[in-house]
């Protein structure tokens, strides 16, 4: 029989035919199984050197990769390990479907200096803000801490040190928490004692009498997402003018949220304000947001926009307005003062109009050039800031104000990389789980709640970050990761089919 | 019976290499990355192309040595002559 003339009867040829046309199935099954994930578990992993695999691999993008030292072939990250000298480094992590959870497990050599105490990895949750959801992967301040002050509590989940023996019993110190009565502090004032790091703790704030005298106007411009903590007692209002610069041809959506605690109590958006193209001027927009009735206390008012969006204008019916961990003025007369409530900002600047001396704390800084973080550090708690021009964006573990009266903090203090207790902190509350180390390799394992964190093309955004890593400086410091692996866990085949009937039902 | 020639096996291989190909380029357009993440498609390419370059050089010379055949030129004919 030629070869050219197949027989079409079960003969060797067409059992030949069908092992290999299983073969395809089974190929394409296995594939179809690593797309859908039934069981709803699966692991990806990258490690330094990447070894065989032929693929792209699922994760992508590190970059800046001017934070990144390149190898020895010149491609940042592409040699025995990522050695990451910069801060923050953003990666991609392509997922075939939706999970609810992630596990981020890092292998890691630490060849940081005493500058840079802290490595967190984050989790991009909204895109216009640029919101990460940080989480602890070193901290070598709660370390110290953790073998200096008398441990109340120590566990992964909860982690209480104190600077006296205080407490014998953690409950009861939480109890006198909530009270706002603990032994050491001020009464009624424990925002002033505590410091929290990871924790996800709440005070009532309460200005018992207070009273505003007459509404408070921003006429400052600021640029891009704010945040802010605002003071309401009964009827409130806040209303805003939006210009869009249009710099950017993607859309700029603005979304206001007014919180107490956790819960949304108010919001309200608007829509692109300039369509793509526009030859129109800008034109200024007002978005309202009022509520009759508000228990007093401290709210938080989030403002989530691009940079091309401008807030022209604030107005609010309290006078107790203090944006929370970052400032971006912009565009208004010169010669500003800001104050903020944290000894230690970093300013940076795009704009090479805008460079020059910052005086704070009293003391003159130089912001000398662009698209790079300074670090200014003063030596009191309650600063003002003097900038000569704006368009510097400000940002600190703190929170800052346009007036001295307007600046207040419910807060508590936040361990951050400059953190020193002083006389005032008295207590420190952690969720904090130190790295394994074993032959100078530490691993480190976080957890992300996937629910609501922002994913495009399939991918979540992931950073590694270290506080003070700057590629710039006389330091050979660096990160070396040496592995990165994500398991992650969601619905099963089964869960989601029933849920999908359910829907239906 | 089926005569197992190189030729047999080489376009056995480029269909079945060529058919995972086809399948494998439409699941990874369907579903973006899902085989790219773990699999090279150059790779495949190269095989596919490489069993294809071989079988269509096997038909050559097949279809050559029957054109000697027929044309008188068998080297063994000549022998025997």
């Amino acid at each position: 029989m030629s070869i050219f003339k197949p027989s079409l009867g079960k003969g060797p040829l067409f059992r030949l035919r069908l092992f290999f046309a299983l073969a395809i199935l089974l190929i394409a099954g296995i594939f179809l199984y690593l797309k859908i994930v039934p069981f709803g578990s699966i692991t990806y992993e990258r490690t330094w050197p990447r070894g065989l695999a032929s693929g792209k691999g699922f994760f992508y993008d590190f970059k800046p990769t001017e934070r990144i030292a390149p190898e020895a072939d010149g491609r940042p990250g592409g040699g025995d390990s990522l050695k990451i000298i910069g801060d923050p480094v953003y990666f991609s992590l392509f997922t075939p479907r939706t999970f609810d959870q992630a596990i981020l497990i890092i292998k890691y050599r630490d060849h940081l200096s005493e500058n840079t105490p802290l490595i967190e990895a984050g989790l991009l949750r909204d895109k216009f803000t640029g919101a990460y959801d940080l989480k602890p992967i070193q901290n070598n301040i709660l370390d110290a801490f953790r073998f200096s002050w008398p441990r109340l509590e120590d566990r992964p989940e909860r982690l209480i040190l104190q600077a006296e023996k205080y407490y014998n019993d953690p409950e009861e110190f939480m109890a006198d928490l909530a009270a706002g009565g603990l032994k050491g502090c001020p009464p009624g004032k424990p925002t002033a004692c505590v410091a929290v790091y990871n924790y996800p703790l709440s005070a009532a704030y309460r200005r018992p009498g207070y009273e505003s005298l007459k509404p408070l106007i921003i006429n400052q411009p600021l640029r891009g997402a704010h945040q802010f903590y605002v003071y309401l007692s009964g009827p409130w209002r806040l209303s805003f003018n939006f210009l869009d610069l249009n710099l950017d041809p993607a859309d700029d959506p603005i979304t206001v949220n007014v919180l107490f605690g956790d819960e949304i109590i108010a919001t309200k958006s608007l829509e692109d304000l300039l369509p793509l193209a526009s030859d129109e001027a800008p034109e200024e927009r007002e978005l309202i947001i009022e509520g009759a009735g508000a228990p007093a206390g401290a709210y938080r008012a989030e403002i989530k926009t691009s940079d091309d969006i401008v807030i022209s204008e604030i107005k609010s019916s309290s006078d107790q307005l203090s944006f929370i961990n970052k400032l971006w003025p912009v565009s208004g007369p010169g010669n500003l003062s800001v104050f903020t409530d944290t000894g230690t900002i970093s300013a940076q600047t795009w704009a090479p109009a805008s460079l020059g001396p910052i005086i704070f704390g009293g003391r003159e800084f130089s912001l000398d050039k662009t698209y790079e973080q300074f670090d200014f550090k003063a030596d009191g708690n309650l600063n003002e800031i003097k900038l000569e021009k704006d368009d510097v964006i400000l940002a600190g573990s703190g929170v800052f104000s346009f007036s001295r009266n307007s600046l207040f903090n419910p807060s508590f203090k936040k361990i951050d990389r400059y953190f020193s207790p002083g006389e005032e902190i008295q207590y420190i509350i952690a969720a904090y789980e130190r790295p394994i180390e074993n032959k100078g390799i530490k691993t480190a394992r976080v957890e992300f709640d996937l629910w609501g964190a922002y994913r495009e093309d399939g991918k979540y955004t992931f950073l590694i970050s270290a506080p003070g890593l700057n590629p710039n400086d006389a330091l050979d410091d660096y990160l070396e990761i040496e592995e990165i692996k994500v398991e992650l866990k969601g619905k099963t085949l089964v869960e989601k089919i029933r849920e999908v009937i359910r829907q239906e039902k | 019976m089926i005569k197992i020639s190189r030729q047999f096996i080489l376009r056995e291989f480029f269909y079945f290499f060529g058919l995972l190909f086809l399948v494998l380029f439409l699941m990874e357009i369907i579903w973006p990355n899902i085989i790219l993440a773990y699999l090279n498609f150059n790779f495949l390419f190269i095989i596919v192309l490489i069993f294809g370059i071989l079988f269509l050089r096997s038909c050559h010379q097949t279809a050559k040595s029957k054109e000697e055949i027929r044309s008188g030129d068998d080297p063994l004919l000549k022998i025997k002559q």
